[in-house]
């Protein structure tokens, strides 16, 4: 290596052995010379020999050490020096002695010797070093190929075999540098590759191909390019000179890619002549290989770099998914450049008559397009692309061209672009087959962006439309003025973006503009805007005047025109003059804290927003003064509404109290008075009244100032009677008002006192105080004069109407006491007993006093209560005694009213009657004697409450004390004489009924009620001598004693007729006979009745009479409507005749007197049917069914007429019981059979109940004569008997009884027995057995006979 | 007793009392027309008066001996003083206890002498 660089530096560098340097080189030669010179002159002289060899030896060790060149400069100095040392005088100069010159020459030749054997020496080394080097050389080329190719080899990328280039090269070839550039166009451009060291030349810098550097040169000519010398160089490549001052040579190589070069490398080298030709070989070979790495990796590149294409077009579609078209036209020309590195993509848009460009993507360093790229021609690629539906290409001039149609939706409706400028040839079928992908994708991407676009349109425009909804909602939902201004604020917030704004309205006067509503600003901030005049610099104001739309955008110009806003920290305005109706009614201002522009969609908005909130504002402004003059309205009409209700409540006011709670509740709820006070002043100038207190505080009283008003020491008092209010009285005042002191110790510190003024006339004061002093202000004074002056009527009014009122009252209770008076004599005429007239007296004594009449009996010597009425019956005593101390008694006696005003203070000896009496305050007693003629008939007694016992009264219970004594007389008379008739006719009843045997018999007379007199009905039961009975029931016309005397007469003539006959014809026709000789042959009803209690056979005669009841024990009810004939006294010649029937047993026979079914409500057909039915229904013990019977026919609720009533039962046991003794043989059973049978027919018993009783006998019978063993003496005695409504049956021997051994009837008879009575009881006795049956009747028999018989 | 003959059936209608002094020639007089026939009908429909000892026998004649193959039903009418006695024994327990007469020999007799009486 050492060699190779010698050879490499030339001249002295290559005579010198190693690469010492040249001191070294020299100057130890020199050294050793001189030595050798000296070292000979200081050993031996210079005429000997000798003297020359150190000079030789230091010339041969200068050869050797440094080479041919030194070793001759040592000959030089050595001998030069030997040369002046051997001239004489030593040191001149000028021809030696000859020997001395002959060893000097021999010297020298002998040392030129040394130094040419060096040279030649030195030469063949150097040869044998040349082919040494040569061979190296060769070798190390080889091998940097190697390795550089291998290097490429392993560089991918562009970048990776420039980045090899640019650090080999220099290395391999000596430079001192390396510059790589790519052609671009006609430029050759510097590339940076990474890894690579510094480039000679700055990377990314462009050089035209034209430049004269040796790299473009390559690049342009593809041939090497290079200059060995500086010269050369500055010469032949002046550009590239200046760019590499440094450089002695420089040398470039094209790089080639398919024989085409794509670049170039430069080496500059700090030598001149520095590379060989081999050298260029060299670097043109790296060059060569570097190009086609290059190839290579640029294929790989544009490989991966399509692969990569086709993911990011796969990918394209999804990643555009929610972009806009507009931005979606960009993102796909981007991704389409960069998909396929193209320069430049656009995209088109097929119009009807051509292609608009709606986007396009160029590299960041690209320039105009070259030809045949532009617009214009590419029009031709475009519409082929179009027609064809096919990707169009084209290649030539500076670039190509590919067009590609993008489907989308209908159509083609878009070509994309692309655009090299680079290439000269046509896109490659693998780009244009990615250009169709993207193409696909772009489509898509397109549609999916047109239809979001769509969408997102329609979505914004119905955005648009609900948001303006939405304010026109909340506009109609403002009511006022305010509403509507914040709804518009909010609104307009909502559309703009921003959070402060302002709201005026032009007021009526249209000069001025007032702040309604206002949202972001501190207050002070819009202070001034309260109100401003409409052309104050304001943009509200602006807004208003020009009636448009005011935008500032810069705080700039905001600052400028509209100073005042700089209070609002606002960058940037805008106002909206608020239209209604075409004229502007206020501004909407908005401000932002940022300059910004308004849109125009915005500005549409905030417009529509603007005549909304107008229209609205403007409603509400109508809205705001309807609702101000609503108010007022409703006030007034309260206020109204309060005094009519006032006026009203006065006006039906009709007492004095009603009208002062009025007057006095409206003042302290309408002032809030404490206290109220309302007096009334008298006209006739009496004492002035407290009429009423309102309030929660108490007042001293007024009575005695106002009493005295009118001549009051005070003016403002005196002035009240001329009807002046008086507020706030002053001490003067005070002091004639009886002193404030009693006014402020209840805590009232403001009073006034108010007139109430009547025709003219102070009628009243109405005195209200308050506890705060500032009480009286204006409107409660004003309030209170009102009340006063409608307060002074109606309490005038109330005053003459109570007036009225107790005038009329007294007339009225007058008119009462006549229409009570002659409703009491009424009533007093019509009642005939005592109790009626007590009653009458009681009902019409005084309204609210307790009436209670005594009779007097001057038999008992008492008084007796005889008539009541009121609410207390303590004071009533059921007799009083003539010796009682009583007030009754001494009225009674004296014959004059007794009076006890209160039952306080009473005459001591009434003290024991008092002291019964509870109470006593207010209450009174009033005693007045009831006299007629001379008699003393009883005592009123009235007690009463002193207050309601007026004068009045008092007289009232006198006339009517006069009166009812006239009635009690009359009614005592009354009653005495039907007490007569009563008695008399009760003692011709018979006080008890003859006992018959087998006939139950019970009786009723019922008088008739009070007022009806007494009647002539009777009834009789007489025992006939046959031993038959007669029953009677009779009827006299008339009523009274005279009835009753003849009622009486006929039953004595009727009891004489039957001692000597028993048939009711001869003792009808007999009694008729003697009743028609009687002088006033009265009239009478009659039935007479007999029943032969032995065959049960009833005969009857009814004159006139209702026919009697016969009621079956069944309960079979039918009437005996035989024997029927005329009534007593008709005809005195008439012949009764009787007719007859059998009774039953348990049958009942019903007489009565037509009382029982006749009364004035009912008909007697009615009535009899009601008692066939009763009398059906109710079977039971005799007195308790007459009882029945009568109760359900005049019921509890009284009747008219009088009621006698006769009923007989026959007793079933009047049946003689059927007693048999039959013998022991069989053959007897039927005779026994037979003789039961008949007696029970006799007993009226038939049907199954005869049936089983026969049989189950017969069975007991045989029984017995078949098992008891009995001897022919003795017999089986049977008894059959009544029990009730039941048969007894008793069958008994007095044999010994044995179980037979075969029975005939297998014990059949017994189980007959036992199914057919109701109980059986069977006794076995020691001496013989008893078999006892009972059979409860059925009552199923139909019953026969009792209508046949006539 | 009144005897009738329907085709095979033989129809005995009783009369007056069925007691213990007349079951047992009354019931005698039945044993001897059952053995004659094979179906025969006891009328009770004019007997006034059963006691136990009758009604026994009409269970004997019910209920024939060894040997006799004759099927025997009653008669009783619905409104006969009897039925409760009757219905106290049970006698439809051991013989067919018919209404009519007519009834009776629809459920015994096969022979056309009776159809044409049938109503």
């Amino acid at each position: 290596m050492a060699l190779v660089r010698r050879a490499r530096s030339g001249g002295l560098a290559r005579l010198t052995v190693t690469d010492r340097p040249a001191l070294q080189a020299y100057g130890v030669p020199v050294a050793l010379a001189g030595a050798s010179l000296g070292l000979a002159a200081a050993t031996t002289g210079w005429n000997e020999n000798a003297f020359y060899a150190p000079m030789l030896a230091a010339v041969t060790l200068s050869v050797w050490y440094a080479g041919f060149a030194p070793g001759m400069l040592a000959v030089v100095v050595s001998w030069v020096g030997a040369w002046f040392a051997i001239q004489e005088p030593r040191w001149s100069f000028g021809a030696p002695d000859g020997s001395l010159a002959v060893s000097w020459a021999l010297g020298l030749g002998l040392s030129l010797l040394i130094v040419a054997w060096g040279l030649a020496t030195q030469l063949a080394q150097t040869r044998a070093e040349g082919r040494v080097r040569r061979a190296e050389r060769a070798r190390s080329v080889t091998v940097a190929a190697q390795s550089l190719t291998s290097a490429l080899s392993s560089a991918v990328t562009p970048s990776d075999v420039a980045a090899v280039l640019v650090e080999r090269l220099p290395r391999v070839l000596g430079a001192s540098g390396c510059a790589l550039g790519l052609v671009e166009g006609d430029a050759l451009v510097i590339v940076d590759p990474q890894g690579a060291p510094q480039q000679s030349l700055a990377p990314g810098r462009r050089f035209p191909l034209v430049t004269r550097a040796p790299i473009t040169t390559a690049a342009r000519s593809g041939k090497p390019a290079f200059a060995r010398t500086r010269r050369a160089f500055e010469r032949d490549f002046p550009d590239g000179a200046l760019l590499a001052p440094a450089a002695a040579g420089a040398l470039a190589v094209p790089l080639l890619s398919s024989g085409t070069p794509v670049g170039a490398i430069g080496l500059p080298f700090s030598r001149r002549n520095a590379f060989s030709d081999e050298t260029v070989e060299f670097a043109e070979l790296a060059a060569e290989l570097g190009g086609q790495a290059l190839e290579r990796a640029r294929l790989y590149e544009r490989e991966r770099a399509l692969s990569a294409g086709l993911d990011r077009v796969a990918r394209l579609v999804p990643r555009l998914g929610d972009l806009l078209p507009d931005a979606v036209a960009a993102q796909l020309c981007h991704e389409a450049r960069a998909t396929l590195d193209a320069d430049e993509v656009q995209l088109w848009a097929v119009m009807d008559d051509g292609f608009e460009r709606i986007e396009r993507d160029a590299a960041p360093a690209a320039g105009p397009l070259p030809q045949p790229a532009r617009d214009t021609s590419v029009a031709r690629y475009l519409t082929e692309a179009v027609e064809h539906g096919r990707p169009a290409r084209s290649s030539g001039g500076g670039g190509s061209v590919l067009c590609v149609p993008v489907v989308s939706g209908a159509g083609v409706e878009h070509v994309v672009s692309f655009h090299w400028r680079t290439s000269g040839q046509a896109p490659a079928e693998s780009t244009v087959a990615v250009a169709r992908r993207f193409a696909e994708q772009a489509g898509l991407a397109l549609e999916q962006a047109a239809r979001r676009e769509a969408q997102s349109a329609a979505a914004r425009s119905a955005a648009e439309t609900r948001r303006l909804l939405d304010a026109t909602a909340s506009f109609a939902a403002a009511t006022s003025v305010v509403d509507v201004a914040d709804a518009t604020l909010g609104e307009a917030f909502r559309a703009l973006g921003t959070d402060a704004g302002a709201v005026v309205r032009l007021l009526d006067d249209g000069t001025h503009l007032e702040l309604v509503a206002y949202r972001g600003y501190e207050a002070d901030a819009v202070a001034p805007w309260q109100r401003f005049p409409v052309d104050a610099p304001m943009p509200l104001a602006e807004a208003v005047r020009r009636n448009t739309l005011v935008a500032v955008a810069s705080r700039d110009e905001l600052g400028r025109r509209f100073p005042s806003l700089d209070a609002t920290s606002s960058a940037s305005w805008v106002s909206v003059p608020l239209v209604a109706a075409g004229s502007v009614v206020g501004a909407l201002g908005l401000s932002f804290s940022d300059p910004r522009m308004v849109s125009e969609e915005e500005r549409e908005f905030l417009l529509s927003i603007a005549r909304q909130a107008g229209q609205a504002l403007d409603r509400s402004l109508l809205f705001d003064e309807e609702a101000r003059a609503r108010v007022r309205a409703e006030r007034m009409a309260r206020k109204l509404a309060q005094l009519h209700a006032l006026a009203r409540t006065m006006g039906q006011s009709v007492t004095e109290n009603e009208v002062v709670d009025a007057i006095a509740t409206e003042v302290v709820r309408g002032a809030q008075a404490d206290a109220v006070d309302v007096y009334s002043i008298p006209a006739e100038g009496g004492a002035a009244t407290r009429l009423g207190h309102g309030g929660r505080r108490t007042t001293p009283s007024l009575e005695p100032a106002l009493a005295a008003a009118s001549e009051s020491p005070s003016e403002a008092v005196r002035a009240l009677m001329s009807g002046v209010p008086l507020w706030q009285p002053d001490v003067d005042d005070w002091q004639a008002l009886g002193g404030r002191r009693a006014w402020e110790e209840n805590g009232l510190a403001a009073i006034g006192l108010v007139p109430l003024a009547a025709a003219g006339r102070t009628v009243g004061v109405l005195a209200v105080a308050f506890e705060r002093h500032d009480g009286l202000d204006e409107p409660r004074r004003t309030f209170i004069e009102t009340v006063a002056r409608q307060a002074g009527i109606p309490l005038e009014r109330v005053r003459l109407l109570e007036r009225e009122r107790a005038a009329r009252q007294a007339a009225e209770r007058a008119s009462e006491r006549t229409r009570r008076l002659q409703q009491v004599t009424e009533s007093l005429a019509a009642a005939l007993t005592v109790d009626e007239v007590a009653r009458a007296v009681a009902e019409a004594g005084p309204a609210d006093g307790d009436v209670v009449v005594y009779t007097f009996d001057p038999g008992q010597g008492k008084l007796e209560l005889a008539g009541a009425a009121g609410d207390t019956d303590e004071a009533r005593a059921a007799t009083i005694s003539l010796a009682a101390a009583h007030p009754a008694v001494d009225a009674l006696r004296r014959r004059q009213p007794v009076e006890l005003r209160s039952l306080h203070v009473v005459p001591a000896r009434y003290r024991p009657f008092v002291g019964s009496l509870t109470g006593g305050e207010g209450r009174g007693l009033l005693f007045i004697p009831l006299g007629e003629g001379d008699r003393t008939l009883g005592v009123l007694q009235i007690e009463y409450t002193p207050d309601a016992l007026g004068d009045d009264e008092r007289g009232l219970a006198f006339t009517l004390a006069r009166q009812s004594a006239q009635a009690l007389d009359r009614a005592l008379l009354y009653e005495a004489e039907r007490r007569t008739a009563e008695t008399l006719q009760r003692s011709m009843l018979p006080d008890v009924l003859p006992v018959m045997e087998g006939l139950a018999s019970t009786a009723r007379y019922i008088p008739g009620s009070a007022r009806v007199d007494v009647g002539g009905d009777w009834y009789d039961m007489i025992a006939l001598a046959d031993g038959s009975v007669c029953l009677v029931v009779g009827d006299v016309v008339g009523k009274g004693v005279t009835a009753a005397a003849t009622m009486a007469q006929l039953r004595n003539g009727l009891r004489a007729i039957a001692l000597d006959s028993s048939d009711p014809a001869v003792i009808v026709t007999k009694l008729n006979r003697l009743l028609t000789g009687l002088a006033e042959a009265p009239f009478a009803t009659l039935c007479v009745v007999t029943i032969d209690s032995s065959t049960l056979e009833l005969r009857i005669v009814a004159a006139g009479h209702p026919p009697p009841l016969v009621v079956s024990q069944a309960g079979d009810a039918a009437y005996l409507e035989s024997g029927r004939g005329l009534p007593l006294g008709v005809e005195a010649d008439t012949t009764y005749v009787s007719g007859q029937t059998r009774l039953e047993p348990g049958s009942t026979v019903l007489l009565y007197t037509d009382g029982l079914v006749e009364r004035r409500d009912r008909p007697l057909d009615q009535g009899l049917d009601l008692l066939e039915t009763t009398a059906r229904t109710l079977a039971d013990e005799l007195s308790t069914y007459v009882d029945g019977v009568l109760s359900a026919m005049i019921g509890a609720g009284g009747h008219g007429d009088d009621v006698a009533v006769l009923a007989v039962r026959i007793d079933q046991s009047l049946l003689e019981p059927l007693e048999l003794a039959i013998r022991p043989e069989s053959h007897a059973l039927p005779l026994m059979r037979a003789e039961l049978e008949r007696w029970l027919a006799d007993a009226a018993v038939a049907g199954s109940d005869a049936r089983d009783i026969v049989l189950a006998t017969w069975e007991a019978g045989a029984n017995a004569v078949e098992h008891a063993h009995l001897s022919p003496e003795e017999t089986v005695r049977v008894r059959a008997a009544f029990v009730r409504d039941a048969v007894e049956v008793e069958v008994s021997d007095s044999g010994r009884w044995k179980e037979p051994e075969q029975r005939i009837d297998r014990g059949l008879g017994l189980r007959l027995i036992n199914e057919l009575m109701t109980d059986l009881t069977v006794e076995r006795e020691a001496h013989g057995t008893r078999v006892l049956m009972r059979r409860q009747l059925s009552r199923e028999t139909p019953s026969n006979g009792l209508g046949s018989d006539g | 007793m009144l005897v009738r003959e329907h085709g095979a059936t033989i129809v005995a209608q009783l009369e007056g009392n069925l007691d213990r002094l007349t079951v047992s020639r009354i019931r005698k007089d039945l044993a001897a027309l059952a053995r004659r026939t094979p179906s025969l009908v006891v009328d009770l429909g004019r007997v006034d008066f059963v006691d136990s000892a009758g009604l026994h026998g009409l269970f004997g004649v019910a209920r024939p001996p060894g040997g006799v193959d004759c099927r025997v039903s009653f008669v009783l009418p619905g409104d006969s003083p009897l039925t409760r006695v009757f219905d106290i024994v049970r006698l439809s327990d051991v013989a067919p206890v018919h209404r009519t007469v007519q009834s009776a020999l629809g459920g015994t007799a096969t022979a056309g002498g009776s159809a044409g009486r049938r109503v």
